[in-house]
């Protein structure tokens, strides 16, 4: 099983599309499983290295140079999402599980 | 309406919201270093992301003013949490400009 994190502002949009994505991804039998934090834990966790990949949501884009240091030190992949992969329908949802399998 | 809808609203605020916040951000290291005009253009920038998720908002007031049932859903208070917060913090870093400004 691979893991990634969605880290957004409070935790709240990302755990919708996270959960939205695993779904996806359960129903297409493929072993990818999505978490969601919020950026001020978002630092912390990547530090503790349970992830595979680290996703940043497009509204919270001026925390990634700080998120990606954090993951470079873990050596982890950490992506910018595009803001079209970032909406809780079917063809966003698609879009954001293509981006993970391009990363992961 | 539907929730799913309601849903894609509350997104489509949020991510106009992130993006006006984003480039808010991006204006403060402008002003630090007297660079006046970009900065401003930074956040005249924001402004036309923040019109964006308005226009989102405008749409739900009018179906709601029309007589449709608008669930309150709380990743929708969340989506105004994120506007709301934006416009004060872009009505600040107009202020600032001007006390940068006197100060350069």
């Amino acid at each position: 099983m691979k893991k990634a994190l969605i880290i957004c502002a409070g935790g709240m949009s990302s755990s919708v599309i996270a959960k939205r994505t695993t779904e996806l991804f359960t129903e297409q039998g493929k072993e990818i499983e999505l978490d969601a934090t919020s950026a001020t834990q978002g630092a912390t966790t990547i530090e503790k290295d349970k992830y595979d990949l680290y996703l940043v949501s497009p509204q919270t884009k001026m925390y990634f140079d700080n998120l990606k240091k954090a993951a470079d030190k873990v050596n982890k992949p950490i992506v910018n999402i595009p803001p079209q992969a970032y909406v809780p329908i079917p063809m966003g949802i698609k879009k954001l599980a293509g981006v993970v399998e391009e990363n992961i | 309406m539907e929730s799913e809808k309601l849903q894609e609203i509350a997104f489509e605020i949020i991510l106009s919201s992130g993006n006006a916040r984003t480039l808010i951000h991006e204006s403060f290291p402008l002003m630090r270093a007297g660079k006046f005009t970009e900065g401003r253009e930074k956040l005249e920038e924001s402004n036309e992301s923040l019109k964006e998720a308005h226009k989102a908002q405008t749409g739900l007031l009018q179906d709601y003013a029309n007589g449709e049932a608008v669930v309150m859903d709380v990743i929708m208070v969340h989506a105004q949490d994120h506007l709301m917060t934006t416009m004060t913090l872009r009505e600040v870093a107009l202020e600032m400009l001007e006390l940068y400004k006197r100060q350069g």
